[in-house]
Protein backbone atom coordinates (compact mmCIF):
# COMPACT_ATOMS: atom_id res chain seq x y z
CA UNK A 1 0.00 0.00 0.00
CA UNK A 2 1.55 3.40 -0.73
CA UNK A 3 -0.13 6.78 1.80
CA UNK A 4 1.05 10.22 1.04
CA UNK A 5 0.30 12.37 4.36
CA UNK A 6 -0.21 16.28 3.78
CA UNK A 7 1.37 18.15 6.06
CA UNK A 8 1.57 22.26 7.11
CA UNK A 9 3.97 24.11 9.12
CA UNK A 10 1.93 26.06 11.07
CA UNK A 11 3.35 29.32 13.64
CA UNK A 12 3.91 27.82 17.34
CA UNK A 13 1.40 29.83 18.94
CA UNK A 14 2.67 29.26 22.81
CA UNK A 15 3.76 32.47 22.35
CA UNK A 16 1.44 35.34 21.22
CA UNK A 17 1.07 35.69 17.73
CA UNK A 18 1.66 39.34 16.75
CA UNK A 19 0.92 41.07 13.37
CA UNK A 20 2.76 42.68 11.37
CA UNK A 21 2.95 46.90 11.26
CA UNK A 22 1.37 46.56 7.80
CA UNK A 23 -1.87 44.79 9.57
CA UNK A 24 -1.59 42.53 6.39
CA UNK A 25 0.96 39.51 7.88
CA UNK A 26 2.25 38.14 10.79
CA UNK A 27 5.10 39.91 12.40
CA UNK A 28 8.12 38.95 10.59
CA UNK A 29 10.81 38.36 13.42
CA UNK A 30 13.24 36.12 13.77
CA UNK A 31 12.30 34.67 16.18
CA UNK A 32 9.30 33.48 15.28
CA UNK A 33 9.11 29.38 15.83
CA UNK A 34 7.17 27.43 13.62
CA UNK A 35 5.98 23.32 13.75
CA UNK A 36 4.23 20.82 12.55
CA UNK A 37 0.11 21.27 12.55
CA UNK A 38 -1.39 18.93 15.05
CA UNK A 39 -3.87 17.62 12.81
CA UNK A 40 -1.40 16.63 10.56
CA UNK A 41 0.63 15.01 13.25
CA UNK A 42 -2.08 12.82 13.95
CA UNK A 43 -2.53 11.74 10.21
CA UNK A 44 1.14 11.20 9.95
CA UNK A 45 0.90 9.27 12.99
CA UNK A 46 -2.37 6.82 11.83
CA UNK A 47 -0.30 6.13 8.70
CA UNK A 48 2.42 5.00 10.50
CA UNK A 49 0.18 2.37 12.12
CA UNK A 50 -1.43 1.32 9.29
CA UNK A 51 2.30 0.77 8.05
CA UNK A 52 3.16 -1.08 11.03
CA UNK A 53 -0.37 -3.57 10.44
CA UNK A 54 0.79 -3.83 6.82
CA UNK A 55 4.11 -4.70 5.98
CA UNK A 56 5.23 -3.57 2.62
CA UNK A 57 3.37 0.04 2.86
CA UNK A 58 5.16 3.18 2.04
CA UNK A 59 4.85 6.39 3.90
CA UNK A 60 5.30 9.39 2.09
CA UNK A 61 4.99 12.54 3.47
CA UNK A 62 4.53 16.30 1.57
CA UNK A 63 4.56 19.64 2.57
CA UNK A 64 3.68 23.24 0.19
CA UNK A 65 5.58 26.54 0.88
CA UNK A 66 8.59 28.27 1.31
CA UNK A 67 11.75 27.24 2.17
CA UNK A 68 11.12 26.87 5.96
CA UNK A 69 8.33 24.68 5.47
CA UNK A 70 11.40 21.89 4.38
CA UNK A 71 11.84 21.52 8.37
CA UNK A 72 8.35 19.80 9.36
CA UNK A 73 9.28 17.38 6.24
CA UNK A 74 12.51 16.50 7.93
CA UNK A 75 10.46 16.10 11.20
CA UNK A 76 8.09 14.18 9.16
CA UNK A 77 10.76 12.02 8.32
CA UNK A 78 11.91 11.69 12.18
CA UNK A 79 8.66 10.21 13.27
CA UNK A 80 8.93 7.68 10.79
CA UNK A 81 7.86 8.61 7.17
CA UNK A 82 9.30 6.66 4.68
CA UNK A 83 10.05 9.41 2.02
CA UNK A 84 9.73 13.60 2.46
CA UNK A 85 8.61 15.55 -0.14
CA UNK A 86 9.04 19.51 -0.25
CA UNK A 87 6.38 21.61 -3.19
CA UNK A 88 8.25 25.11 -2.93
CA UNK A 89 6.64 28.08 -3.31
CA UNK A 90 7.37 31.77 -2.47
CA UNK A 91 7.29 33.53 0.25
CA UNK A 92 3.84 34.38 0.47
CA UNK A 93 2.25 33.86 3.87
CA UNK A 94 -1.00 33.37 2.98
CA UNK A 95 -1.84 30.09 1.02
CA UNK A 96 -5.60 30.02 -0.12
CA UNK A 97 -6.18 26.31 0.62
CA UNK A 98 -7.76 26.08 -3.26
CA UNK A 99 -4.05 26.75 -4.34
CA UNK A 100 -2.65 24.44 -1.88
CA UNK A 101 -5.10 21.60 -2.76
CA UNK A 102 -4.01 22.11 -6.14
CA UNK A 103 -0.40 21.83 -6.10
CA UNK A 104 -0.86 18.87 -3.67
CA UNK A 105 -3.19 17.43 -6.42
CA UNK A 106 -0.86 17.78 -9.10
CA UNK A 107 2.13 15.67 -6.57
CA UNK A 108 -0.71 12.83 -6.03
CA UNK A 109 -1.66 12.31 -9.47
CA UNK A 110 2.14 10.92 -9.94
CA UNK A 111 2.27 8.84 -6.76
CA UNK A 112 -0.75 6.36 -7.76
CA UNK A 113 -1.73 6.60 -3.52
CA UNK A 114 -3.81 4.18 -1.87
CA UNK A 115 -4.57 6.52 0.58
CA UNK A 116 -4.29 10.69 1.17
CA UNK A 117 -4.11 11.52 4.80
CA UNK A 118 -4.27 14.32 6.37
CA UNK A 119 -5.72 16.61 9.31
CA UNK A 120 -9.02 17.74 9.48
CA UNK A 121 -7.71 21.24 9.66
CA UNK A 122 -5.13 24.08 9.98
CA UNK A 123 -4.22 25.34 13.39
CA UNK A 124 -3.58 28.83 11.79
CA UNK A 125 -6.06 29.19 9.24
CA UNK A 126 -8.75 27.15 10.68
CA UNK A 127 -10.38 26.72 6.77
CA UNK A 128 -10.93 23.07 6.90
CA UNK A 129 -10.91 22.65 3.10
CA UNK A 130 -7.43 21.51 1.93
CA UNK A 131 -8.30 17.68 2.14
CA UNK A 132 -11.88 17.84 0.51
CA UNK A 133 -10.47 20.01 -2.19
CA UNK A 134 -7.95 17.50 -2.51
CA UNK A 135 -9.99 14.80 -2.85
CA UNK A 136 -12.60 17.03 -5.45
CA UNK A 137 -9.57 17.74 -7.61
CA UNK A 138 -8.96 13.80 -7.66
CA UNK A 139 -12.25 12.31 -8.10
CA UNK A 140 -11.68 10.21 -4.75
CA UNK A 141 -14.51 9.81 -2.15
CA UNK A 142 -13.27 11.24 0.99
CA UNK A 143 -13.93 10.81 4.76
CA UNK A 144 -13.84 13.67 7.19
CA UNK A 145 -12.51 14.29 10.52
CA UNK A 146 -11.99 11.02 11.09
CA UNK A 147 -12.00 9.18 14.46
CA UNK A 148 -11.20 5.78 13.77
CA UNK A 149 -10.02 3.67 11.07
CA UNK A 150 -9.74 0.00 10.34
CA UNK A 151 -8.72 -1.19 6.62
CA UNK A 152 -10.73 -4.72 6.02
CA UNK A 153 -10.79 -7.11 2.82
CA UNK A 154 -10.81 -5.88 -0.57
CA UNK A 155 -9.84 -2.29 0.47
CA UNK A 156 -12.95 -1.08 2.23
CA UNK A 157 -12.05 1.07 5.17
CA UNK A 158 -14.53 1.40 8.23
CA UNK A 159 -14.43 4.85 9.03
CA UNK A 160 -16.00 6.80 12.31
CA UNK A 161 -16.84 10.21 11.73
CA UNK A 162 -16.97 12.95 14.25
CA UNK A 163 -19.86 15.79 13.68
CA UNK A 164 -21.09 18.08 15.57
CA UNK A 165 -22.39 17.88 19.36
CA UNK A 166 -20.59 14.62 19.80
CA UNK A 167 -22.43 12.81 17.43
CA UNK A 168 -20.14 10.09 15.39
CA UNK A 169 -21.25 8.77 11.66
CA UNK A 170 -20.19 4.64 11.42
CA UNK A 171 -19.47 4.96 7.24
CA UNK A 172 -17.31 2.65 5.03
CA UNK A 173 -15.36 4.15 1.77
CA UNK A 174 -13.47 2.03 -0.49
CA UNK A 175 -10.01 2.84 -1.52
CA UNK A 176 -8.41 5.02 -2.93
CA UNK A 177 -9.54 7.89 -1.02
CA UNK A 178 -8.92 11.23 1.16
CA UNK A 179 -9.25 10.85 4.75
CA UNK A 180 -8.98 13.83 7.05
CA UNK A 181 -8.09 13.33 10.56
CA UNK A 182 -9.29 14.96 13.65
CA UNK A 183 -7.84 15.02 16.75
CA UNK A 184 -7.23 12.40 19.42
CA UNK A 185 -7.20 9.02 17.26
CA UNK A 186 -3.83 8.11 18.58
CA UNK A 187 -1.29 9.29 20.29
CA UNK A 188 1.50 10.92 18.20
CA UNK A 189 4.64 9.75 18.81
CA UNK A 190 8.17 11.11 19.24
CA UNK A 191 10.99 10.62 17.02
CA UNK A 192 13.27 7.77 17.78
CA UNK A 193 17.07 8.00 17.72
CA UNK A 194 17.24 5.75 14.74
CA UNK A 195 14.87 7.77 12.35
CA UNK A 196 16.55 10.99 13.79
CA UNK A 197 19.72 9.99 12.32
CA UNK A 198 18.26 8.88 9.12
CA UNK A 199 16.47 11.55 8.67
CA UNK A 200 19.32 13.65 9.32
CA UNK A 201 20.79 12.39 6.04
CA UNK A 202 18.16 11.93 3.91
CA UNK A 203 17.60 13.83 0.63
CA UNK A 204 14.25 15.69 1.28
CA UNK A 205 13.01 15.97 -2.52
CA UNK A 206 12.03 19.16 -3.98
CA UNK A 207 9.19 19.68 -6.61
CA UNK A 208 9.07 23.15 -8.12
CA UNK A 209 5.99 25.16 -7.07
CA UNK A 210 6.58 28.74 -7.93
CA UNK A 211 4.88 28.55 -11.64
CA UNK A 212 1.34 28.24 -10.19
CA UNK A 213 2.48 30.62 -7.41
CA UNK A 214 0.17 33.52 -8.61
CA UNK A 215 -3.04 30.98 -8.50
CA UNK A 216 -5.15 33.40 -5.86
CA UNK A 217 -7.98 30.83 -4.92
CA UNK A 218 -10.26 33.80 -5.78
CA UNK A 219 -9.69 35.52 -2.76
CA UNK A 220 -7.52 38.15 -0.52
CA UNK A 221 -6.45 38.31 2.38
CA UNK A 222 -6.65 41.98 2.88
CA UNK A 223 -6.51 42.71 6.33
CA UNK A 224 -5.66 41.07 10.01
CA UNK A 225 -6.79 42.27 13.36
CA UNK A 226 -6.97 41.10 16.99
CA UNK A 227 -10.21 39.94 18.58
CA UNK A 228 -12.44 43.06 18.86
CA UNK A 229 -13.03 43.69 23.08
CA UNK A 230 -16.84 44.01 22.44
CA UNK A 231 -16.69 46.51 25.52
CA UNK A 232 -19.49 44.83 27.59
CA UNK A 233 -16.73 43.05 29.63
CA UNK A 234 -15.54 44.30 33.09
CA UNK A 235 -11.30 43.97 33.10
CA UNK A 236 -10.21 43.48 36.82
CA UNK A 237 -7.44 45.10 37.60
CA UNK A 238 -5.05 45.04 40.81
CA UNK A 239 -2.74 42.78 42.26
CA UNK A 240 -3.45 39.13 41.60
CA UNK A 241 -5.23 39.14 45.22
CA UNK A 242 -7.15 41.85 44.23
CA UNK A 243 -8.85 40.47 41.68
CA UNK A 244 -9.29 37.45 43.22
CA UNK A 245 -11.02 39.56 46.21
CA UNK A 246 -12.48 41.41 43.69
CA UNK A 247 -14.24 38.12 41.26
CA UNK A 248 -15.64 37.03 44.72
CA UNK A 249 -17.46 40.11 45.62
CA UNK A 250 -19.04 39.88 42.27
CA UNK A 251 -20.03 36.13 42.14
CA UNK A 252 -21.49 37.04 45.73
CA UNK A 253 -23.20 39.93 44.68
CA UNK A 254 -25.07 37.79 41.73
CA UNK A 255 -25.84 35.34 44.51
CA UNK A 256 -23.55 32.21 42.99
CA UNK A 257 -21.17 32.22 46.12
CA UNK B 1 -42.49 19.85 -12.44
CA UNK B 2 -42.26 22.93 -14.29
CA UNK B 3 -38.46 23.67 -15.05
CA UNK B 4 -36.14 26.58 -14.03
CA UNK B 5 -33.56 28.17 -15.71
CA UNK B 6 -31.66 29.77 -13.12
CA UNK B 7 -31.11 30.47 -9.15
CA UNK B 8 -29.04 33.03 -8.43
CA UNK B 9 -27.93 32.42 -4.72
CA UNK B 10 -28.64 28.54 -3.14
CA UNK B 11 -28.69 28.07 0.49
CA UNK B 12 -28.15 24.27 2.08
CA UNK B 13 -30.65 23.11 4.37
CA UNK B 14 -28.75 20.30 6.24
CA UNK B 15 -30.89 16.72 7.04
CA UNK B 16 -30.48 14.02 9.45
CA UNK B 17 -32.69 10.85 9.36
CA UNK B 18 -35.13 12.57 7.02
CA UNK B 19 -35.34 15.97 9.72
CA UNK B 20 -34.02 19.35 8.76
CA UNK B 21 -31.35 20.94 10.68
CA UNK B 22 -33.22 23.68 11.90
CA UNK B 23 -29.77 25.83 12.46
CA UNK B 24 -29.01 25.59 8.99
CA UNK B 25 -31.99 28.38 8.44
CA UNK B 26 -29.32 30.71 9.93
CA UNK B 27 -28.91 30.68 6.08
CA UNK B 28 -31.20 32.23 5.49
CA UNK B 29 -30.43 35.24 7.85
CA UNK B 30 -26.99 35.45 6.17
CA UNK B 31 -28.52 35.93 2.94
CA UNK B 32 -30.80 38.75 4.73
CA UNK B 33 -28.13 40.45 5.64
CA UNK B 34 -26.08 40.13 2.51
CA UNK B 35 -28.20 40.39 0.02
CA UNK B 36 -30.89 42.62 1.57
CA UNK B 37 -33.50 40.70 0.14
CA UNK B 38 -34.50 37.13 -0.63
CA UNK B 39 -36.39 37.08 -3.61
CA UNK B 40 -33.11 35.85 -5.39
CA UNK B 41 -32.56 32.97 -3.05
CA UNK B 42 -33.66 29.63 -3.21
CA UNK B 43 -32.99 26.36 -0.81
CA UNK B 44 -31.39 23.45 -1.74
CA UNK B 45 -32.15 20.22 0.88
CA UNK B 46 -30.94 16.97 0.03
CA UNK B 47 -32.48 14.02 2.39
CA UNK B 48 -34.29 10.81 3.13
CA UNK B 49 -37.90 11.32 2.63
CA UNK B 50 -37.88 14.73 2.70
CA UNK B 51 -39.60 15.89 -0.07
CA UNK B 52 -42.45 17.08 2.55
CA UNK B 53 -40.48 18.44 4.97
CA UNK B 54 -39.11 20.94 1.86
CA UNK B 55 -42.71 21.14 0.55
CA UNK B 56 -43.52 22.95 3.85
CA UNK B 57 -40.46 25.03 4.20
CA UNK B 58 -41.46 26.47 0.20
CA UNK B 59 -44.67 27.38 1.44
CA UNK B 60 -43.85 28.78 5.07
CA UNK B 61 -41.13 31.10 3.38
CA UNK B 62 -41.88 31.45 -0.16
CA UNK B 63 -39.05 30.12 -1.59
CA UNK B 64 -38.10 27.98 -4.15
CA UNK B 65 -36.25 24.64 -2.95
CA UNK B 66 -34.24 22.18 -5.14
CA UNK B 67 -34.76 18.54 -3.31
CA UNK B 68 -32.42 15.90 -3.38
CA UNK B 69 -34.96 12.77 -1.74
CA UNK B 70 -32.60 9.83 -1.85
CA UNK B 71 -32.14 7.34 1.34
CA UNK B 72 -28.33 8.07 0.48
CA UNK B 73 -28.68 11.48 2.16
CA UNK B 74 -30.36 9.91 5.84
CA UNK B 75 -26.88 10.08 7.37
CA UNK B 76 -24.75 13.45 6.58
CA UNK B 77 -22.96 12.54 3.44
CA UNK B 78 -20.41 15.49 2.22
CA UNK B 79 -19.10 13.62 -0.74
CA UNK B 80 -22.88 13.40 -2.03
CA UNK B 81 -23.90 16.91 -1.19
CA UNK B 82 -20.99 17.64 -2.94
CA UNK B 83 -22.24 15.98 -6.25
CA UNK B 84 -25.45 17.53 -5.68
CA UNK B 85 -24.28 21.20 -5.23
CA UNK B 86 -22.27 20.78 -8.44
CA UNK B 87 -24.82 19.08 -10.76
CA UNK B 88 -27.55 22.20 -9.23
CA UNK B 89 -24.94 25.23 -9.61
CA UNK B 90 -24.21 24.04 -13.26
CA UNK B 91 -28.35 22.84 -13.53
CA UNK B 92 -29.46 26.39 -12.50
CA UNK B 93 -26.13 28.58 -13.10
CA UNK B 94 -25.51 29.64 -9.66
CA UNK B 95 -23.76 32.38 -8.43
CA UNK B 96 -23.46 31.95 -4.93
CA UNK B 97 -24.08 28.91 -2.36
CA UNK B 98 -24.01 29.38 1.66
CA UNK B 99 -24.06 26.33 3.94
CA UNK B 100 -23.89 26.36 7.63
CA UNK B 101 -20.46 25.93 9.06
CA UNK B 102 -20.65 22.00 10.13
CA UNK B 103 -18.22 19.27 9.37
CA UNK B 104 -20.37 17.94 6.58
CA UNK B 105 -21.15 21.89 5.12
CA UNK B 106 -17.42 22.52 5.12
CA UNK B 107 -16.62 19.12 3.30
CA UNK B 108 -19.43 19.70 0.77
CA UNK B 109 -18.62 23.46 0.18
CA UNK B 110 -14.88 23.00 -0.02
CA UNK B 111 -15.66 19.44 -2.64
CA UNK B 112 -17.77 21.74 -4.93
CA UNK B 113 -15.59 24.39 -4.90
CA UNK B 114 -13.05 22.75 -6.20
CA UNK B 115 -14.56 20.43 -9.02
CA UNK B 116 -16.99 23.56 -9.85
CA UNK B 117 -13.93 26.32 -9.61
CA UNK B 118 -15.50 28.59 -7.25
CA UNK B 119 -14.01 30.54 -4.67
CA UNK B 120 -14.65 29.47 -1.00
CA UNK B 121 -13.92 30.69 2.22
CA UNK B 122 -15.31 28.58 5.50
CA UNK B 123 -16.50 29.86 9.13
CA UNK B 124 -17.47 32.96 8.29
CA UNK B 125 -18.67 35.32 11.05
CA UNK B 126 -19.81 38.64 9.59
CA UNK B 127 -19.70 40.60 6.68
CA UNK B 128 -18.66 44.13 5.97
CA UNK B 129 -20.10 45.80 3.02
CA UNK B 130 -17.46 48.78 1.96
CA UNK B 131 -18.32 50.80 -1.21
CA UNK B 132 -17.90 48.64 -3.98
CA UNK B 133 -15.95 45.75 -1.95
CA UNK B 134 -17.48 43.17 0.32
CA UNK B 135 -15.19 42.31 3.40
CA UNK B 136 -15.88 38.42 4.79
CA UNK B 137 -14.54 37.89 8.34
CA UNK B 138 -13.60 35.05 9.69
CA UNK B 139 -11.38 33.77 12.99
CA UNK B 140 -7.69 32.50 12.42
CA UNK B 141 -5.50 31.02 15.34
CA UNK B 142 -8.00 29.70 17.52
CA UNK B 143 -9.47 32.77 17.59
CA UNK B 144 -6.31 35.23 18.24
CA UNK B 145 -6.77 36.69 14.99
CA UNK B 146 -9.26 37.90 13.06
CA UNK B 147 -8.73 37.79 9.28
CA UNK B 148 -10.44 40.17 6.84
CA UNK B 149 -11.15 38.63 3.64
CA UNK B 150 -12.27 39.87 0.05
CA UNK B 151 -13.55 37.83 -2.95
CA UNK B 152 -12.29 37.95 -6.57
CA UNK B 153 -14.76 36.35 -8.25
CA UNK B 154 -18.55 36.44 -8.68
CA UNK B 155 -18.90 32.61 -8.15
CA UNK B 156 -17.85 31.34 -4.44
CA UNK B 157 -18.98 29.38 -2.04
CA UNK B 158 -18.89 30.57 1.70
CA UNK B 159 -19.64 28.61 5.46
CA UNK B 160 -21.27 30.73 8.32
CA UNK B 161 -20.67 29.60 11.64
CA UNK B 162 -23.61 28.59 13.78
CA UNK B 163 -24.31 31.34 15.71
CA UNK B 164 -23.12 34.37 13.81
CA UNK B 165 -26.49 34.97 11.46
CA UNK B 166 -30.10 34.55 13.02
CA UNK B 167 -32.85 32.58 11.55
CA UNK B 168 -35.04 34.68 10.39
CA UNK B 169 -39.02 34.05 10.84
CA UNK B 170 -41.67 32.55 8.10
CA UNK B 171 -43.14 35.99 8.82
CA UNK B 172 -40.30 37.63 7.27
CA UNK B 173 -40.62 36.41 4.41
CA UNK B 174 -43.17 37.31 0.67
CA UNK B 175 -46.52 35.56 0.90
CA UNK B 176 -46.06 33.42 -2.21
CA UNK B 177 -45.48 30.03 -1.66
CA UNK B 178 -42.27 28.59 -3.69
CA UNK B 179 -42.34 25.76 -6.05
CA UNK B 180 -40.84 22.12 -5.06
CA UNK B 181 -38.11 21.09 -7.98
CA UNK B 182 -37.10 17.74 -8.07
CA UNK B 183 -33.98 16.43 -8.54
CA UNK B 184 -31.53 13.38 -8.74
CA UNK B 185 -28.11 12.97 -8.04
CA UNK B 186 -26.17 10.38 -10.80
CA UNK B 187 -23.47 10.49 -9.03
CA UNK B 188 -22.53 7.23 -7.00
CA UNK B 189 -21.10 7.12 -3.51
CA UNK B 190 -18.44 5.22 -2.46
CA UNK B 191 -18.00 7.29 0.53
CA UNK B 192 -21.55 5.33 2.45
CA UNK B 193 -23.01 6.52 5.70
CA UNK B 194 -24.28 3.35 7.53
CA UNK B 195 -25.50 5.17 11.18
CA UNK B 196 -25.23 8.11 13.33
CA UNK B 197 -24.67 7.15 17.14
CA UNK B 198 -25.31 10.23 19.61
CA UNK B 199 -23.54 11.17 22.53
CA UNK B 200 -23.52 9.75 25.89
CA UNK B 201 -25.67 12.03 28.21
CA UNK B 202 -22.93 13.66 30.06
CA UNK B 203 -25.63 14.66 32.89
CA UNK B 204 -23.22 17.03 35.19
CA UNK B 205 -22.23 19.59 32.75
CA UNK B 206 -26.31 19.86 31.26
CA UNK B 207 -27.55 20.43 35.00
CA UNK B 208 -24.36 22.28 36.80
CA UNK B 209 -25.25 25.62 37.71
CA UNK B 210 -21.79 26.53 37.52
CA UNK B 211 -19.02 24.89 34.61
CA UNK B 212 -15.68 25.72 35.63
CA UNK B 213 -13.29 25.00 32.08
CA UNK B 214 -9.59 24.09 31.72
CA UNK B 215 -7.88 24.78 28.33
CA UNK B 216 -4.79 24.12 27.14
CA UNK B 217 -3.75 26.89 29.22
CA UNK B 218 -3.64 24.84 32.09
CA UNK B 219 -0.49 23.44 31.20
CA UNK B 220 0.32 20.48 33.14
CA UNK B 221 -2.00 17.50 33.93
CA UNK B 222 -1.57 18.17 37.57
CA UNK B 223 -2.82 21.36 37.30
CA UNK B 224 -6.43 20.15 36.67
CA UNK B 225 -7.02 20.12 40.66
CA UNK B 226 -6.64 23.69 40.89
CA UNK B 227 -9.68 23.66 38.26
CA UNK B 228 -11.94 20.97 40.35
CA UNK B 229 -10.75 23.27 44.11
CA UNK B 230 -12.33 26.42 42.47
CA UNK B 231 -15.45 24.20 41.33
CA UNK B 232 -15.93 23.44 44.83
CA UNK B 233 -16.24 26.66 45.53
CA UNK B 234 -19.95 26.53 44.31
CA UNK B 235 -22.78 24.41 45.09
CA UNK B 236 -24.02 22.65 41.83
CA UNK B 237 -20.52 23.02 39.62
CA UNK B 238 -19.08 20.48 37.15
CA UNK B 239 -15.55 21.18 35.65
CA UNK B 240 -15.32 21.31 31.60
CA UNK B 241 -13.18 21.35 29.20
CA UNK B 242 -12.11 22.62 25.67
CA UNK B 243 -11.34 19.94 22.96
CA UNK B 244 -7.20 19.88 23.13
CA UNK B 245 -7.25 18.51 26.91
CA UNK B 246 -9.34 15.56 26.44
CA UNK B 247 -7.31 14.83 23.07
CA UNK B 248 -5.06 14.65 25.90
CA UNK B 249 -6.67 12.01 27.87
CA UNK B 250 -6.90 14.75 30.61
CA UNK B 251 -10.35 14.42 31.20
CA UNK B 252 -13.04 12.32 29.15
CA UNK B 253 -14.82 13.45 26.03
CA UNK B 254 -18.06 13.52 28.41
CA UNK B 255 -16.87 16.94 29.61
CA UNK B 256 -15.88 18.78 26.39
CA UNK B 257 -17.83 21.91 26.06
CA UNK B 258 -17.75 23.20 22.09
CA UNK B 259 -19.36 22.71 18.67
CA UNK B 260 -18.01 18.66 18.90
CA UNK B 261 -19.27 18.79 22.52
CA UNK B 262 -21.80 19.87 24.85
CA UNK B 263 -23.51 23.00 24.39
CA UNK B 264 -24.20 24.41 27.61
CA UNK B 265 -25.85 27.53 29.28
CA UNK B 266 -25.05 27.53 33.41
CA UNK B 267 -25.38 30.62 35.44
CA UNK B 268 -21.58 30.90 35.30
CA UNK B 269 -19.30 29.94 33.22
CA UNK B 270 -16.00 30.48 34.54
CA UNK B 271 -13.15 29.62 31.49
CA UNK B 272 -9.24 28.94 32.24
CA UNK B 273 -6.45 29.20 29.87
CA UNK B 274 -9.06 28.95 27.43
CA UNK B 275 -8.21 30.91 24.37
CA UNK B 276 -11.74 31.07 22.89
CA UNK B 277 -11.86 29.19 19.56
CA UNK B 278 -15.02 29.78 17.82
CA UNK B 279 -15.63 26.40 18.17
CA UNK B 280 -15.55 26.47 21.89
CA UNK B 281 -17.49 29.67 21.99
CA UNK B 282 -20.21 28.15 20.20
CA UNK B 283 -20.72 25.91 22.94
CA UNK B 284 -21.12 28.54 25.74
CA UNK B 285 -21.65 31.92 24.56
CA UNK B 286 -25.28 31.79 25.85
CA UNK B 287 -24.23 30.95 29.82
CA UNK B 288 -25.65 33.61 31.79
CA UNK B 289 -22.49 35.06 33.16
CA UNK B 290 -18.97 34.38 31.60
CA UNK B 291 -15.54 34.93 33.03
CA UNK B 292 -12.07 34.73 31.60
CA UNK B 293 -8.63 33.72 33.39
CA UNK B 294 -6.09 33.91 30.61
CA UNK B 295 -2.68 35.32 30.75
CA UNK B 296 -3.15 36.22 27.13
CA UNK B 297 -4.74 39.34 27.04
CA UNK B 298 -5.98 39.39 23.45
CA UNK B 299 -7.53 36.16 24.02
CA UNK B 300 -10.61 35.84 21.61
CA UNK B 301 -12.38 34.49 25.03
CA UNK B 302 -12.30 38.31 27.06
CA UNK B 303 -14.19 39.25 23.93
CA UNK B 304 -17.49 37.24 25.29
CA UNK B 305 -16.68 37.62 28.71
CA UNK B 306 -18.21 39.74 31.25
CA UNK B 307 -15.40 39.66 33.58
CA UNK B 308 -12.06 39.07 32.66
CA UNK B 309 -8.98 38.54 34.86
CA UNK B 310 -5.28 38.60 33.10
CA UNK B 311 -3.31 35.95 35.02
CA UNK B 312 -1.47 33.44 35.37
CA UNK B 313 -3.99 30.54 36.15
CA UNK B 314 -1.27 28.44 38.49
CA UNK B 315 -1.04 32.26 40.37
CA UNK B 316 -4.78 32.75 40.03
CA UNK B 317 -6.71 29.96 40.82
CA UNK B 318 -5.09 28.54 44.28
CA UNK B 319 -5.41 32.86 45.09
CA UNK B 320 -9.01 32.44 44.18
CA UNK B 321 -9.82 29.04 46.60
CA UNK B 322 -7.90 30.49 48.99
CA UNK B 323 -9.60 33.78 49.53
CA UNK B 324 -12.62 32.03 49.25
CA UNK B 325 -11.55 29.57 51.94
CA UNK B 326 -10.31 32.62 54.48
CA UNK B 327 -13.68 34.37 53.92
CA UNK B 328 -12.31 37.91 54.75
CA UNK B 329 -13.92 39.35 50.77
CA UNK B 330 -17.34 38.84 52.73
CA UNK B 331 -16.06 41.08 55.62
CA UNK B 332 -15.03 43.69 53.30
Amino acid sequence: MKILVCIKQVRDDTSPIMIGPEGKDYQDDRNAVFRMNRLDEYALEEAILIREKNPGTVVDAVSVGPERVRAVVRKALEKGADNGFHIVTGEAAYAPPLATAGFLASFARSGEYDLILTGVMSEDDMNGQTGSMLAGFLDLSCAVSVIAEEIGENAVIDVISELEGGMREHAVISMPCVLTIQSGINRPRYPSLSNVMRAKTQEIVTVDGTEQDEQAGGMEQVSLSYPLKTGHGVILTGTPEEKAVALLDILHEKALV
Amino acid sequence: MKGKNNIRHLLVIETLEGKINRESLETLGFALSFHDKIDDCALLIAGAEITESAASLAEDRGLDVVVFDDSRFRYPNGDLLAAALVETIKKYNVASVVLLHTITGVHAASRAAATAGMACITAVESVIREGESTVFQRCLQYGKIRASIELQEDKFILTVLTGSFAAPEPGDFRKKPGTVYDEKTGRSASYSPRSVERAESSRSLEEAEVIVSAGRGIGKEENLEMIRDVAKIFSRSAVGSSRPLCDLGWLPYGHQVGSTGKTVSPKLYMACGISGASQHLAGMKSSQIIVAVNRDPNAAIFSVADYGVVEDLTVFLPLLADKYREGNWLKK
